[in-house]
């Protein structure tokens, strides 16, 4: 007999306590003095027996509740001992290879417990000079090259499903030259063994699948800060809803300052939720949890954040002709909170941009490859940009992102018609102040990957923004020639919007098996884990001390020194779409069908239950 | 004097004793005597015969009728009564406030004082198996109050032989009178009965109060228990719950018994809980004696 639950099983000194509690009390008897005995003594004789063996089979009923409403919780299963897979073991010794998927989608339905199972089976079951090497789908070796009898039970009993994804492929590629048999114990996901449909290898692959066709599944895959008001934490969550029905979800927000709970109705597919919590305290720093409750596959339903606002934000402003930026130079001269840097286009070449927080291209006639590589390179590295172009392109290598079609210099002007006025740059501007602006020369862009914010009566986009939110693209400048702007209210107000959109750092947010490098000027520096404690050494690279910190193993806030990070499991884990796979020649595909329908809690339960009427009906007889 | 409760002695005055059996006494009282005589209470009227004694004479009929009346009375004597109060160690049980002794010792102090106001003479006998403390009725205010004293002396002691005690006690008392029994007969109940019986052949009146603390019958106890017999000593473990209903039904029987046997022998059997207010076992049991008249 196992158990699926066997932590449970420590509670088992518990059924000592009737037989503790039943001498306590006997120590403890009252003395009482009584007038005669007289009429007791004979009485005593009869009954007094019956009394003690009913005393007796209370204590005996009573200690068998315990042990099986312990033995309940603790979940018993008993296995059939001859299972399909006991078919395709090999009769003759053989080199065997084991891999069971310990990525955190086999968590669902008890998969990773039927797949301990299986594995300890065919352990069991393979020839006693077989040679047997165990891999966990984590990159983990559980045993190597040993006899399959000396592999223990235990040992797998004591495996652990990990929070990781599956790094089934690599582990393959690596075993292509192996002669041998090779298991691979698993749900089968197609996000993580697509590669198996054009896989190649010598060896005769049997996959045991634990995978279902049908479940519920969803997960939190991202989590934004929007810029908010002060006082408040704008939060955009983005669920996912794996299924094929809509979801409701209790989902609840913990933080250091927060702490409440939703419920959200999440259809099929992805669906981002806007929030705002009230901010109570003036940190710079705020660490939580969100968390979806009571949901199936739980290795995705937490997602740990921390939301650290930016106080310096060094800004670079770009520029070809002085004449563009005369605005800008009067805007940021009452605007000092912000470090403003002005640097002539063709000296570019002779600085880094990743030092600056935001960077402004003002009116470029040409973004060439080397403009393009910094630019791309800054922007995969969070960096924010925003481009203000007016005159055509003569050279653009950002064809990938936009195209100039033209450029609009038609008689009379061009208002904006259409606008998102809920996005965050146009919060508190009133549509007769965003609609009055007119606007002589316009860029024509094909927008490739960017979202339009705002339009003009022409259909022509003004404002557009990439997917991942870090690049904002203005077809018109703000000067006398392109717009009557700087005469109008609206100019000050929409650029410093646009910098305060920017203005929050996004989350210092990794995921589990990703490797943090970060900058310390410290030998060593202290780590504070989810899972423990300890110190780690920092190594000189570049004549700059850093931290390499790759043991990400759960997800939660962790410390390494004063810094905090937040550390989550990769979200495509989550996604159970199991894979439509055919057999090969050498390829073989066994349904994983396996015991678990023996689970014996509502035996044991029913028992218990029994049990308690026993004692019911004693304690009246 | 702790027993005379001033409220109880003023309710007291209110009742009457009446003894079934006419006894003979020496001191005037309200008990009916079988021979007419000088006494207080007129019976009736009759003629004249000489050897008559002259202040018998009614004047007042002789003045209307011009004949001779002679009145008659009823005579009325005194009760002798023999209070007997059990002191065993049994005696001294108590689940409450009071004890079974302390109830007894105040039901006896209440009939000594009520006798003693009925102008009867009182005796009383405080009886274990070892000992008899025994002072023989009689009629003075000043008996009144030894006998007071002693009950409110005396302690729960030794062990129950009521068929010994009361066989002891039975030929100590002379003269035929109302014996009033105090005690919660935890004996033998042959023997007991036996006991009575030779107090009733001696053409006594009997009357047993059977005194017992009401958890002796309920025995409220809702786990096992270590009983230890106040008089033997001795201690016996057991869970009451198992064996309540059986005791029960043995104690139910055995006061059937008492009563049954009781009725039999003209023995008057009072069974008293110690949770029912003195005065409402005193005088409950006074109006019953007062209907038998």
């Amino acid at each position: 007999m196992n158990f699926l639950a066997p932590n449970f099983l420590y509670l088992l000194p518990l059924i000592s306590l009737p037989l503790i509690l039943h001498f306590l009390f006997r120590f403890r008897l009252k003395r009482v003095d009584f007038s005669s005995l007289f009429f007791l003594a004979d009485l005593k004789k009869e009954r007094f027996h019956f009394y003690r063996l009913r005393e007796i089979l209370l204590l005996l009923l009573r200690t068998l509740l315990i042990a099986f409403l312990i033995l309940s919780l603790s979940r018993p299963y008993f296995t059939k001992k001859r299972s399909p897979i006991l078919k395709i073991l090999p009769q003759k010794s053989k080199s065997v290879v084991i891999i069971l998927d310990d990525s955190y989608s086999m968590g669902y339905e008890n998969n990773f417990e039927k797949g301990k199972e299986i594995l300890k089976e065919i352990v069991r079951n393979l020839n006693k000079n077989s040679r047997v090497t165990i891999l966990l789908t984590s990159k983990k070796k559980i045993v190597e090259n040993e006899r399959s009898i000396n592999v223990s039970d235990t040992l797998i009993k004591n495996l652990k499903i990990s929070y990781d994804i599956s790094y089934a492929q690599k582990i393959l590629e690596e075993l292509k030259n192996f002669e041998g048999e090779v298991y691979l114990i698993t749900d089968l996901q197609e996000y993580s063994y697509s590669f198996l449909k054009d896989f190649q290898n010598k060896f005769l692959l049997k996959i045991i699948d634990l995978g279902k066709e049908n479940f519920e599944n969803c997960g939190i895959i991202d989590l934004r800060f929007l810029p908010a008001r002060e006082e408040k934490i704008n939060l955009q969550i983005k669920l996912i809803n794996y299924s094929q029905k809509e979801l409701e979800i209790p989902i609840t927000f913990h933080g250091d300052d927060f702490n409440f709970k939703n419920l959200l109705n999440l259809p099929p597919g992805i669906k981002e939720f806007n929030l705002e919590i009230p901010k109570k305290s003036e940190k710079d720093i705020v660490t939580g949890k969100i968390e979806i409750e009571e949901e199936n596959l739980k290795g995705d339903n937490t997602y740990y954040f921390i939301y650290e606002k930016e106080k310096n934000f060094p800004i670079l402003v770009i520029y070809e002709n002085e004449e563009d930026i005369i605005y800008f130079r009067k805007l940021f001269s009452i605007a000092e909170d912000y470090q403003i840097n002005y640097l002539p286009l063709k000296e570019i070449k002779r600085i880094s941009f990743s030092s600056y927080s935001l960077l402004f291209l003002v009116n470029p006639t040409k973004i060439d490859q080397f403009l393009k590589w910094q630019l791309s390179d800054y922007l995969k590295k969070e960096g924010k940009v925003i481009l203000i172009l007016g005159k055509t392109l003569k050279e653009n290598k950002f064809g990938e992102i936009f195209e100039t079609l033209e450029t609009w210099e038609g008689e009379g002007f061009l208002t904006i018609d259409k606008w998102e006025e809920n996005h965050f740059i146009f919060q508190d501007f009133k549509e007769k102040i965003i609609k009055e602006p007119k606007f002589y020369r316009v860029v024509n862009l094909k927008a490739k990957n960017l979202k339009i914010l705002v339009s003009f009566n022409n259909k022509f986009p003004f404002l557009l923004e990439d997917t991942l939110n870090n690049l904002l693209i203005f077809t018109s400048n703000f000067s006398d020639n392109f717009t009557d702007l700087p005469t109008k209210i609206l100019f000050l107000p929409l650029i410093l919007k646009t910098v305060e959109y920017y203005g929050i750092k996004k989350k210092n947010n990794f995921f589990i098996g990703e490797t943090i490098v970060l900058n310390f000027d410290l030998p060593q520096i202290k780590i504070i884990t989810p899972f423990g404690k300890f110190l780690k050494e920092t190594s000189l690279e570049k004549g700059t001390r850093v931290i390499r910190f790759s043991e990400t193993k759960e997800p939660g806030i962790y410390q390494l020194e004063n810094k905090k990070i937040a550390v989550n499991t990769k979200k495509e884990e989550g996604n159970l779409k199991k894979l439509d796979l055919k057999e090969k020649n050498n390829l073989k595909i066994i349904k994983g069908e396996i015991k678990l329908e023996y689970e014996l809690t509502y035996f044991f339960l029913f028992f218990a239950f029994s049990v308690f009427l026993t004692e019911i009906i004693l304690l009246f007889i | 004097m702790k027993y005379l409760l001033p409220e109880i002695i003023h309710k007291i005055k209110r009742l009457d004793l009446k003894a079934k059996l006419v006894v003979e006494g020496f001191l005037s009282g309200l008990h009916k005597s079988p021979y007419k005589g000088q006494a207080i209470e007129f019976a009736d009227y009759r003629p004249y015969l000489p050897g008559d004694e002259i202040k018998k004479i009614d004047w007042k009929i002789f003045a209307k009728t011009d004949r001779f009346w002679v009145r008659e009375y009823e005579e009325e004597t005194n009760l002798r009564a023999y209070l007997l109060l059990d002191n065993s160690c049994s005696m001294a049980y108590k689940s409450k406030e009071i004890s079974k002794f302390e109830y007894a010792s105040f039901l006896a102090a209440c009939f000594a004082y009520l006798l003693f106001k009925q102008h009867d003479s009182v005796g009383i006998a405080i009886f274990n198996k070892k000992d008899c403390q025994y002072l023989p009725p009689q009629f003075s205010k000043f008996h009144l109050s030894r006998i007071l004293e002693t009950i409110e002396k005396i302690k729960p002691e030794g062990e129950t032989d009521i068929l010994k005690s009361l066989t002891e006690i039975g030929k100590k008392i002379k003269k035929r009178g109302l014996i009033i029994i105090f005690s919660d007969l935890f004996d033998n109940k042959d023997n007991v009965l036996k006991a009575l019986k030779i107090l009733r052949h001696k053409k006594n009146e009997v009357l047993v109060f059977h005194i017992l603390d009401p958890n002796e019958l309920n025995l409220n106890y809702n786990e096992p228990i270590i009983f230890k017999d106040l008089e033997t000593k001795k201690e016996i473990t057991l869970d009451p719950r198992g064996i309540k209903k059986e005791y029960q039904e043995n104690l139910r029987n055995l006061f059937f018994y008492y009563k049954r046997e009781c009725i039999a022998h003209y023995i008057d059997y009072n069974l008293i809980f110690t949770d029912m207010p003195f005065d409402y076992a005193f005088f409950n049991y006074l109006e019953k004696r007062s209907r038998i008249k």
